[in-house]
């Protein structure tokens, strides 16, 4: 691992060795740079994807480690039986339930198995801060209306659905204009390339509408208060079906890692 | 991703426990001393349960952290009905209140899923059978669940390791499937307890 560690950290990108840089643990463990960032690697000239390489080394990894695993319990009963005329193991004179902890956690390796599970589930999850202009904008909308009541907050949807509409008008009209001649190509691209910017919005302000109905629809008709929520995170947060079942291309690489590591803890 | 990794690590923690002692021929040792296989069962019980509770909240909360960090929030006050998923939720509650049943359920659910892995391994008598036929009955569904199977999310071991099915797709096959499960690991671990400390020495 400390050799991993040094080449991981000590070879940069352009060095003749990458290779030895991401065909190693740590390289497998860091799976954000492998994730999110598109990147290729020279190996002799030619350029691979670095996500291939990883899912390559991953699958060589754990091929290696079943053999093992198979070559180390043909040979575990023979030195086991050995050792065991020989040695003789005291646990330390403690009480029933000290002994089988320190049975099960120490010489079973129980706490090296709930290291490395607390390990691998902090490297599965995705640590990454999401932060774009939208969400910037969703996350202060949101804010903003909970600050006010709900007819207020219901007003203010509406005046930016106003806006919006107004602006997408503007764009009927910019094309109208350009067919007719009166404006230039030009200038109609940058105008429209203007108001598609702040059309960007436009999912945000829809999916609060959409909240702001629902907080209506629960408050008339069962007389309970909601509130505006940024839908992606708590959407995450309470269906953890999404943890079970939602599959991302990556993910692969993650999951061939934790059972390569699974079986090494186990061999 | 964490349900197929829990389900992984805890049978590698949970399944070679007692079979490795009876591959070994411990248990009629053990079944020997004073206080016999019993007192071993209820002390290992004791010892791994609350093992397996820390396991699932140190994942929830890991799970949770990473959601804080990705998006940005901290705060998670105002009903769960806020959310058009629960608006039908029997219950007016906050969504931390929310958020700690879910564990407490998640948590009991884990040591249902973890006596059934315990059962296996009392009734197999050679750790690697008993990691085999653990890894195909306890993991194998999560890695199915994984590749969007979706019976395997709702049927078999699916739910118990992921409790918010219960409280927003709570749909009636689940819930005979909840039942069919807990009563199968229930007389499933009721016969191998009584077979591990009846066993005549």
């Amino acid at each position: 691992m400390g050799v991993s560690v040094i080449l991981y950290y000590k070879i940069y990108p352009g060095s003749t060795y990458v290779l030895l840089k991401h065909i190693n643990l740590i390289s497998l463990m860091d799976t954000a740079e492998i994730t999110n960032k598109l990147y290729y690697v020279s190996v002799f000239g030619k350029q691979y994807s670095l996500q291939g390489i990883m899912l390559t080394f991953a699958g060589l990894f754990f091929a290696i480690l079943t053999v093992a695993g198979m070559i180390a319990y043909l040979t575990y009963k023979k030195t086991y039986s050995a050792a065991m005329g020989k040695k003789k193991t005291r646990l330390y004179g403690f009480n029933g339930f000290t002994n089988e902890a320190t049975r099960l956690l120490l010489h079973q390796k129980g706490l090296l198995i709930i290291a490395a599970f607390i390990m691998i589930i902090v490297f599965a999850n995705d640590f990454t801060v999401h932060k774009n202009d939208l969400d910037t904008y969703y996350k202060n909308a949101v804010d903003h209306l909970n600050a006010l009541d709900i007819d207020e907050a219901e007003k203010w949807i509406e005046k930016r659905q106003e806006e919006l509409e107004r602006l997408e008008g503007e764009i009927i009209s910019l094309g109208v204009l350009l067919q007719e001649g009166q404006i230039t190509e030009d200038a109609y691209q940058q105008a429209t390339s203007t108001i598609s910017q702040q059309l960007y919005y436009r999912s945000v302000v829809t999916e609060l509408e959409e909240q702001s109905a629902h907080i209506r629809d629960m408050k008339e008709s069962k007389g309970i208060t909601c509130v505006y929520l940024y839908k992606a995170y708590y959407n995450a947060l309470f269906d953890q079906d999404g943890d079970l079942g939602t599959l991302y291309e990556y993910y692969y690489i993650r999951i061939v890692f934790s059972i390569s590591f699974g079986t090494y803890l186990f061999l | 991703m964490n349900t197929t990794i829990f389900a992984l690590f805890s049978v590698s923690l949970l399944a070679p426990i007692f079979s490795f002692d009876r591959q070994y021929k411990m248990e009629r040792i053990l079944g020997a001393t004073s206080r016999g296989n019993k007192y071993l069962l209820k002390t290992r019980f004791r010892i791994l349960l609350p093992l397996q509770a820390l396991m699932y909240i140190a994942m929830q909360v890991i799970w949770y952290s990473s959601l804080s960090y990705r998006y940005g929030i901290k705060n998670i006050s105002g009903n769960i009905q806020s959310l058009p998923i629960f608006k039908d939720f029997p219950i007016v509650i906050d969504m931390r209140v929310m958020l700690i049943l879910q564990l407490l359920t998640g948590i009991l659910l884990v040591w249902l899923f973890c006596t059934f892995i315990f059962s296996i391994s009392i009734k197999n008598s050679d750790v690697i059978q008993s990691l085999l036929i653990g890894t195909i009955a306890c993991v194998c569904p999560f890695i199915l669940a994984f590749v969007n199977f979706d019976l395997a999310k709702m049927f078999w071991l699916g739910p118990f390791l992921a409790p918010s099915l219960l409280f927003y797709k709570f749909t009636w096959p689940v819930i005979l499937n909840m039942v069919v499960m807990t009563s199968f690991i229930v007389l499933f671990a009721h016969k191998a307890v009584k077979d591990y400390t009846s066993a005549q020495v």
